[in-house]
């Protein structure tokens, strides 16, 4: 009961989380330069029927609290009007884009773990060993290297001197999505994979040095049971959040590695919109990388209790 | 008792340590410790902090830090040990020798439910339902019988629960030989005893060695065969426990005996060791005690004196052993604390507490709840006076501590206090500020000086907790335990305090600083008139430095009398049971 409690009350407060972040992503229209019917007139040619015909779809006569309901009961159908730039729907523009970003961003975060874990885990345990040093140091270097610079090494290597993989687009389906999205995944994680070599580094020399560690070799069990269950699970719960930041973080951010490999994505879109004052457009961005932002900081506190005991029973009950 | 028929009978071990040195690097740790157990015999290692007991424990089960390696010899059954690879070692551990360690609150994995960590010890091939029951069965042995149990994390536990799940982990693989290091020192002291007595049944039942580290001699006693006395890295005397307690045969046993506070007698001086313990590096080729041993000459600086046998299964390594056998055997006077001393009525109060209660809320993912700390007290200081407060964790009593200090406002009642309060805590490592100089940390303390007492300066602050005035040029890194809590006396005195709260003030120090620190605290109260509120769970201790007891017990005073006569005619059953859990003392037999 008290976790449905939990996970209700997290729940309220994603809501109205949510329609702050609305009522701020509508609030782009009034303020931005200009008046809203000029920045909805796009590049079109500004005669009266078509500013009658503005007004009167998005409201615009009538007060903003109104303007902002009639937008969100659209929003909340997925439906954010037309691109005030190409008149497409906005829908649309964001859709084919969002499933390679998002898709982009999995994959990045999935290559991190599966770097980072290990690689992490070693370093600990093998503090101050050559092994460490050399992990750390390429964690160092990852980190210090800027992504385009990182995008053009992998994109000359394996694109073009090996020509192992594509150096442009997405590719169609999602075999030939992962196919192509292989170097720019492997260009995201880098940063992030660094990050939590970092963090799990410093949370495995804390765990090592714990109690239950030597308790648990002092009873013979297996190698395999002590890194798992005994040193993963307790130096792990760091590498939750930091994930989540990540995946997040990689929607909107990824910027540089869509434009280095040729993506269409969000980050590049988003950038293409507020050059052009497309709103609609910006407003449906906004609010969807600020509504996955807040969703993925809610499955990271719900794997918490799924993960930490410790959050899941209350010390009272003892 | 538990039903162990189903249990494999154990073949007990042949544990035999020749030589065994321990070293990071080139600087000795622990030096040519030698001894046997036999099968099913009880051996202690005793000895304060830094004397290599544990140390000595964690290479015999090949679980030495990183950095650290021993050399010499350590056979099981006649199969050596050292160096021996890790491979092999994890066969032999929790099968042949399992590790259980102190602190019950960290030794369990926080991620794993009691039933998990001891199910991952028992064979793979158990069913999932065989699985469990032989769960509860383990669990049933070492005294859990509530199935519940299995499924509570360990810090849902209380530390005693946790520490039988781990004894029960320990023994999931029925361990030929068990080493047990200080077990029982993190629990409160009626736990302690179930716990000490719990091991010393599973011990018998199964037929199995132990190997016993502690730095507490009550211990030793009331659970060994032999004990074997460690300082500095080496064992000093080697002898039947009955035998130590009896005729202690080095000057540091008999220095440990005489520090040891006693619950049934008041000491009129309670004498420590002087000094502090050397690291074993620094005493390479003479007697590892002399620096601090009043029967010191010459020729024990000049060679190690070799552990000699000197009665039946008795050793000393002591040179000088023949010349001071007859010295080393005297009791300490005690003085009488039944009587009338502790029966003089204060006239004036520095602190009167009335129908005090403090309740405390607790959030969490349930809903708050209200829990009570502390039930309506009442208590009056004395000026000159000194009151015991004993309980045991959750009594209450650190609550009403922070009450008298100010830190936390009570829910209900009246504090009332004339003059200053000032507070020693437990910890002597974490109370000073480890940037500062002592000087400073003084200074600052005495521009808070009562107005109109008589000025002192941070020298005389220092001479009088018995420190010299060069350590206010120092730093606490480069102080001992028991010197530290010095310092942390002498900050309370600076303000020229009515009342003195010392809260576990000696419970973090070893035995022979710990007589030091308390003969201090009764000094301040009997010359300085300093009052006293001594809060603590050790009757021993409390004995000597108190005039009169108040029983803490669930947030309610259950007792309250002369301290001499509280703790020898108990009328309470708490405080009576409290009497019970207290260890059988060497010292009875000879004061």
């Amino acid at each position: 009961m008290s976790i449905l409690a939990f996970i209700g009350r997290r729940l309220a407060a994603m809501v109205v989380l949510l329609a702050l972040l609305s009522l701020l992503c509508f609030g782009l229209l009034g303020l931005s330069p200009g008046s809203p019917e000029q920045l909805l007139l796009g590049t079109r040619p500004s005669t009266p029927e078509l500013r009658a015909t503005i007004r009167a779809e998005f409201h615009l006569d009538e007060p903003f609290l109104m303007q902002y309901w009639h937008w969100l009961t659209d929003a909340v159908r997925f439906d954010f009007g037309v691109s005030a730039h190409t008149q497409q729907e906005v829908t649309a523009i964001i859709g084919e884009r969002f499933h390679v970003t998002a898709l982009l961003a999995v994959y990045g975060l999935v290559v991190a773990l599966l770097v980072a874990i290990p690689a992490g885990l070693y370093a600990g345990v093998k503090q101050g060993k050559p092994g460490d040093q050399v992990i750390t140091f390429g964690a160092l270097l990852a980190i210090s290297a800027p992504a385009f610079a990182l995008s053009v090494l992998l994109l000359y290597v394996f694109g073009v001197a090996l020509n192992w993989f594509p150096v442009f687009g997405a590719g169609e389906g999602l075999a030939e999505n992962i196919y192509h999205l292989t170097l720019p995944a492997i260009a995201l994680a880098a940063g992030s994979a660094a990050l939590m070599i970092r963090q799990l580094r410093a949370s495995v020399l804390d765990v090592t040095n714990q109690d239950f560690m030597t308790f648990a070799r002092a009873r013979g069990l297996s190698p395999a049971r002590i890194w798992t269950v005994y040193l993963l699970r307790n130096s792990c719960l760091p590498m939750l959040t930091i994930s989540g930041l990540v995946l997040a973080g990689s929607l909107a951010g990824a910027v540089i590695i869509e434009q280095s490999f040729g993506l269409a994505g969000l980050g590049s879109q988003l950038i293409t919109s507020v050059q052009q004052l497309d709103i609609p457009v910006v407003q449906a961005l906004a609010l969807l990388t600020g509504a996955t932002v807040i969703i993925v900081n809610l499955l990271v506190d719900l794997a918490y209790i799924v993960i930490d005991p410790r959050v899941r029973h209350p010390r009272s009950a003892a | 008792m538990t039903d162990l028929s189903t249990a494999p009978v154990s073949t007990a071990t042949d544990l035999c340590v020749e030589n065994l040195s321990i070293g990071l690097g080139s600087r000795p740790l622990v030096r040519d410790v030698s001894f046997t157990i036999k099968p099913g015999e009880t051996i202690c290692l005793v000895g304060e902090s830094g004397s290599g007991k544990s140390l000595t424990a964690r290479a015999i089960a090949g679980l030495l830090p990183a950095g650290l390696s021993a050399t010499g010899s350590v056979r099981l059954d006649g199969r050596e040990l050292i160096g021996r690879p890790e491979r092999e070692l994890r066969g032999l551990r929790g099968r042949r020798v399992s590790l259980l360690m102190q602190d019950p609150f960290t030794m369990l994995n926080p991620m794993l439910t009691a039933g998990a960590t001891i199910a991952e010890s028992l064979p793979r091939s158990l069913s999932r339902t065989a699985k469990r029951a032989e769960v509860l069965r383990r669990l049933a042995e070492v005294g859990i019988t509530d199935p519940a149990a299995a499924d509570r994390y360990p810090f849902q536990l209380s530390g005693g629960m946790c520490q039988r799940v781990a004894m029960a982990a320990a023994l999931a693989k029925d361990p030929d030989l068990l080493i047990a290091d200080e077990p029982t020192t993190a629990l409160d002291a009626s736990v302690q005893s179930e716990v000490l007595s719990l091991l010393m049944r599973l011990r018998d039942a199964r037929g199995m060695s132990l190997l016993l580290i502690t730095h507490d001699l009550r211990v030793a006693f009331s659970t060994c065969d032999r004990v074997l006395v460690m300082y500095a890295g080496s064992v000093v005397e080697e002898a039947p426990a009955a035998a130590l307690a009896a005729t202690p045969a080095h000057p540091y046993s008999a220095g440990l005996l005489t520090a040891m506070p006693s619950v049934h007698a008041r000491r009129a001086k309670l004498v420590g060791i002087p000094g502090r313990v050397p690291s074993a590096a620094d005493v390479a080729g003479r007697c590892v005690f002399e620096a601090r041993c009043r029967h010191a000459v010459e020729e024990c600086r000049t060679a190690a004196p070799p552990l000699v046998r000197i009665g039946e299964g008795h050793a000393s390594a002591c040179a000088r052993y023949e010349d001071i056998r007859a010295v080393l055997n005297v009791a300490p006077p005690v003085e009488n604390d039944t009587g009338v001393a502790a029966a003089t009525t204060h006239e004036k109060a520095v602190a009167v507490v009335t129908g005090l209660g403090k309740d405390y809320r607790t959030r969490g993912l349930r809903k708050s709840a209200t829990s009570t700390a502390l039930h309506e007290v009442s208590l009056s200081i004395g000026a000159g006076e000194s009151v015991g407060l004993v309980g045991e964790s959750g009594s209450g009593k650190s609550t009403l501590a922070r009450c008298l200090l100010g830190l936390t406002k009570p829910t209900r009642g009246t504090i009332a206090i004339d003059g200053v309060v000032q507070c020693v805590f437990q910890d002597p490592y974490t109370s000073l500020n480890p940037s500062h100089t002592i000087g400073f940390a003084l200074r600052e303390a005495l521009t808070k000086r009562v107005p109109g007492s008589d000025p002192v300066d941070v020298r005389e602050l220092l001479e009088l907790v018995g420190l010299p005035s060069a350590y206010a040029e120092r730093r606490p890194v480069a102080l001992s335990g028991g010197e530290r809590q010095r310092v942390a006396i002498a900050r309370a005195l600076a303000v020229n305090p009515a009342l003195l709260i010392c809260d576990e003030p000696v419970a973090a120090l070893d035995v022979s600083v710990q007589a030091q620190v308390l003969e201090l605290l009764r000094r301040v109260n009997r010359e300085l008139g300093t009052s006293l509120l001594f809060i603590t769970h050790d009757l021993a201790v409390v004995r000597q430095v108190t005039d009169r007891l108040v029983v803490l017990y669930k947030g309610r005073f259950v007792e309250e009398g002369p301290t001499g006569q509280v703790l020898d005619k108990p009328t309470h059953e708490y405080t009576q049971m409290l009497l019970n859990s207290v260890l059988f003392e060497g010292t009875e037999s000879n004061a």
